[in-house]
């Protein structure tokens, strides 16, 4: 039978939970210490706690760790920059897992559901200015808070730079994306320009009952065609046409006037954009409750410093539509290439428990595959009704 | 939970249940045919079964050493003349085939200086050869990766940690269109859409906590409620094994000198077999010695390795895998030498002999439903060491084969979607609720398998016995089964399918009414060719319900007339 675990040699690669043919390892990967694929996050996922669920097959609860810090999975899937990758600790094993294409999976598998739309238990509502990755994710969040959303957007259709950037999103998985958020209950309106002198000025939208604002609007790369200036009577902007807000509360000089997103200046990228707009979302919601706009956020985390990989067997990366049966027009993973490439990440910082010690067969497999030499089995087997009679205890 | 629709749909041409060795072999054979093969496994997807635990050696007729009818002689005569002689036949001339095909893939056999091929005779057979692979210890895990190797060279898929609860078939046809399941780990429900599913799933047991807890009998239980004929189930093998750890090579210690002794010290074997065999007999004859020495109060038993040569004793000492690590851990913390010294044994059921009944391409009476290596019932509860691993390539070769052929004519048949709903939902209706745990209800089942006089020493009150506990446990205990997590579902339809198995076991061991090969009746103790030279079939009725018949033993087409038997080798007390 299972003897120990050491939890101090335990590395969390989880070979125990994945290589036991029994199923008789689980890993607790709720840990202190932050994974290096979670440390380059921008949005800071629990990467290591999703992907341990996806490697068990269950999606939804993956999604929910997932879109607790990003929810567009199925856009960033597609989009990121990867920062997790880079510092994957698999990349000192064989190559980083794709990470993004698990993300794309769970993105897909989340767009592919009817959401039921959130319930709305706050009376006055929020207006976001601009609809890409820092609007979309702040709309979001509020929206899961039980506000009631308008998202704001001066073009026909929704999306921002995803729409623009990346033209091939732009009919299939952006609108699948903006469809699922608008069963949510978040209201777009498209085709209005919002800002001093524009359609609709902010004041207005006050005496609309609109308690709060983000302004999510971007930045154009030539500073003398920024959207920002018509928002210089709520916020002070900076020589290069941006918003300037307090560090970590997203607030602009007006209480309850937020900005995210490359407005901001901040960080040029979709992730930090989500990033953005998710923290902007607190920082409102703290406001309409009268709170502290900083109290208990950020708090210190500390890095893994051992992460696992000596002695990890090799496994080659799989790439979308690697299998030769696969159906085409399907970029994506499908189920069992999930299971598969889910199994490479090697949940670095976890700790493994036995969760069903007594399924134990004494195979050894375990003690085998642990590359710490963590795991014990203890040679003496389950005590099982017996053929023969017997007298004397023990081995002689 | 309720079931509105599949998490999950898989399309295959052809569907193999248990990635084991004879799944591995069905997707090799499958895959001459049709390009989508996939292989779902209750295990993780890259283990390769139970057989990674075994020692990798091989049972072979080989090639301008033996006659394959010579060989049959032997098989014929070792089952007591209960053979489907056609089959093994088949089994036995393609088994150089496929020890060719091992060798091809890398896996290697044991050759003397002069380049011979070293075989093994077992069980006093001198033409059932065992072929080793060495260092000891290091054949199954090879054999693993071999195989696995191979099965992605050709692109066959692999899911673990599923479990199929049923096979779909057509209304109409009957014919087999997919199955149905859930991930084991998530609960999610799949459906599988295939005109071809291969059954390897391995053989019922009862979960002795000893390297085999894996397979219950779920082949068995899939067959069988699809409406596939049964057979062998009167037999279960009976295996020796220390009483406190696990060890691995038992066949390989007693030809070189190790003895089972009572607690008196007296090799008690030498009174219940013929000097012929000597010590190198079937382990179920070893394990009914025990038995009768139990009953006479002669425990505990031991197995005595002093009389072993030093040398002998380092042939047989563990030197790779799980067996080094489980003797190293013997001697670190335990004191425990092995070698040199008496160690508590005893008789320990490891699987049951029943399975599927399937004509020669492996095929059950269900068309597009196949069954391979202990699925299909091939043996009267005796074995040969090597004889696990041959039969897992043979038979998974041609059964995977077959599905594939039949799979490139058919095209996929299109899906019974409502059918396998009700089917999935049936299954999933004990997650999620409060009931009595499958631990227990498999308990039970130990308890009415396990004791001696069930499993070795027979009678028709000790059966009934068995059969009326078992009835308790079907009608009262099983119904009350619910789980919260679906890992423990799986476990609760392994405890179906042991309840199947065990009741198949119980009922046809009261029905044949004579001794023959691993069946011992101590109320028929003798042979009865006139009456019982017949396997017993069970199938499902109109009801669901077990029915057996008696099915001839086809003497007059087969080309070996029976004419000795194994079991005359051995006499045991009359009561």
């Amino acid at each position: 039978m299972l003897q120990e675990i050491d939890r101090e040699k335990c590395t969390g690669c989880g070979s125990c939970f994945k290589s036991c043919g029994l199923d008789v390892f689980r890993l607790d990967t709720n840990q202190p210490s932050v994974a290096p694929c979670q440390w380059a996050c921008p949005t800071g996922v629990d990467i290591r706690g999703y992907v341990y669920l996806l490697q068990q097959g269950k999606i939804r609860d993956a999604a929910e760790i997932l879109m607790a810090a990003n929810p567009l999975p199925a856009l960033t899937g597609r989009t990121c920059h990867r920062f997790c990758e880079g510092k994957c600790a698999r990349t000192k094993v064989d190559d980083a897992v794709n990470i993004n294409a698990l993300e794309q999976y769970v993105g897909d598998w989340v767009l592919g559901r009817s959401p039921e739309p959130s319930f709305i238990r706050h009376i006055g509502k929020i207006g976001v200015i601009g609809s890409g990755a820092a609007g979309m994710s702040c709309a979001y969040y509020l929206n899961r808070k039980g506000y009631a959303v308008t998202v704001f957007e001066s073009e026909e259709q929704p999306g921002g730079l995803f729409r623009t950037a990346y033209p091939e999103l732009a009919s299939g998985v952006l609108d699948s994306q903006i469809d699922y958020l608008g069963k949510l209950g978040i209201v777009f309106e498209c085709g209005v320009t919002v800002g001093d002198g524009r359609e609709v000025t902010l004041e207005q939208l006050r005496e609309k009952d609109y308690k709060a604002f983000l302004l999510a609007v971007g930045a154009a790369g030539d500073k003398t065609k920024r959207a920002v200036p018509p928002f210089s009577s709520v916020a002070s902007i900076t020589e290069d046409s941006l918003i300037s807000v307090s560090p970590g509360a997203y607030v602009t000089s007006s209480k309850d006037v937020f900005a995210a997103g490359n407005a901001t200046g901040g960080g040029n990228s979709v992730a930090h954009a989500i990033a953005g707009g998710r923290e902007a979302a607190e920082s409102i919601d703290r406001h309409i409750n009268g709170w502290h706009l900083l109290e208990g956020r950020g708090d210190a985390k500390i890095r893994l410093e051992n992460p696992p990989g000596a002695g990890i067997k090799s496994v080659p990366r799989l790439n979308r539509s690697s299998l030769t049966w696969r159906e085409k027009g399907d970029q994506g993973f499908v189920f069992e290439e999930m299971l598969e490439e889910s199994q490479r990440c090697m949940t670095c910082g976890s700790k493994a428990f036995a969760a069903f010690r007594d399924d134990c067969m004494n195979c050894y497999t375990c003690e085998m595959t642990c590359p710490e030499g963590a795991v014990v089995v203890h040679p003496f087997k389950e005590n099982l009704p017996r053929t023969i009679p017997y007298e004397t205890e023990g081995v002689r | 939970m309720k079931q509105e629709q599949f998490e999950h749909t898989f399309k295959a041409d052809v569907l193999i249940v248990g990635g084991g060795f004879s799944g591995l072999w069905a997707a090799i054979g499958a895959r001459r045919f049709v390009e989508n093969v996939l292989i779902v496994d209750k295990g993780p997807r890259g283990w390769g079964g139970l057989g990674t635990m075994s020692g990798g050696d091989f049972q072979c007729v080989v090639r301008g050493q033996t006659k394959v009818e010579d060989a049959l002689k032997d098989v014929v005569h070792y089952h007591d003349g209960l053979c489907d002689q056609e089959m093994i036949e088949n089994i036995l001339i393609q088994s150089y085939e496929r020890f060719e095909h091992y060798e091809r893939l890398g896996h290697l056999f044991l050759r003397d200086e002069s380049g011979e091929l070293k075989g093994i005779p077992q069980r006093g057979l001198k033409n059932m050869r065992m072929l080793l692979h060495r260092p000891y210890g290091a054949g199954g895990p090879s054999m693993a990766t071999t195989l696995l190797k191979e099965v992605n060279r050709l692109g066959v898929r692999r899911i673990g940690r599923m479990c199929v609860t049923d096979i779909v078939k057509d209304e109409n046809t009957g014919c087999v269109v997919g199955a149905v399941g859930y991930h084991t780990q998530s609960g999610y429900t799949c459906a599988f859409e295939t005109p071809a599913v291969v059954l390897a799933a391995g053989a019922g047991a009862w979960k002795p906590s000893y390297l085999m807890s894996s397979s219950t009998g779920q082949g068995t239980y899939l067959g069988f409620r699809a409406g596939a004929e049964t057979s062998h189930n009167e037999f279960v093998h009976v295996w020796n094994v220390p009483v406190m750890f696990g060890w691995e090579g038992q066949t390989g210690l007693l030809p070189l000198g190790a003895r089972f002794v009572n607690a008196k010290g007296e090799d008690f074997m030498e009174k219940y077999y013929s000097p012929v065999l000597g010590s190198n007999t079937d382990v179920t004859y070893n394990c009914r010695g025990m038995a009768f020495e139990a009953r006479a109060g002669r425990v505990p038993i031991y197995l005595d390795t002093t009389p072993m040569k030093p040398e002998d004793a380092d042939i047989m000492r563990p030197e790779r895998g799980w067996a080094l690590n489980n003797f190293n851990r013997l001697q670190s913390d335990e004191g425990v030498k092995f070698f040199g010294e008496k160690t508590q044994w005893m008789p320990q059921v490891m699987w049951h002999s029943g399975g599927v009944v399937t004509d020669l391409s492996y095929q059950t009476r269900v068309e597009g439903l196949f069954a391979a290596c202990r699925t299909r019932a091939i043996d009267p509860g005796v074995y040969m060491g090597g004889w696990a691993l041959c039969t897992t390539a043979v038979t998974g070769y041609i059964a995977g084969g077959g599905a594939g052929e039949l799979a490139k004519g058919k095209g996929r048949l299109g899906f019974n979607m409502e059918g396998a709903r009700i089917a999935c939902q049936e299954a999933m209706a004990p997650l999620g609720k409060e009931g009595l745990s499958p631990k227990d209800i498999m308990r039970e089942l130990q308890e009415i398998v396990y004791p001696a006089d069930v499993c070795l020493i027979k009678s028709e009150a000790s059966l009934n016995r068995a059969l009326e506990r078992t009835k308790y446990v079907k009608q009262e205990l099983a119904p009350r089964a619910a789980v919260e997590d679906p890992r423990q579902l799986a476990k609760l339809h392994e405890s179906l399918s042991m309840l199947l198995c065990t009741e198949l076991f119980v009922r046809a061991s009261l029905m044949r009414r004579e001794s023959r090969s691993g069946h011992y009746r101590e109320d028929y103790p003798e042979r009865d060719n006139e009456n019982w030279l017949q396997w017993i079939y069970a199938a499902k009725d109109g009801k669901g319900e077990i029915s057996l018949y008696p099915v001839s033993v086809p003497i007059e087409r087969y080309k070996i007339k029976p004419h000795k038997y194994y079991m005359d080798n051995f006499t045991f007390p009359k009561s």
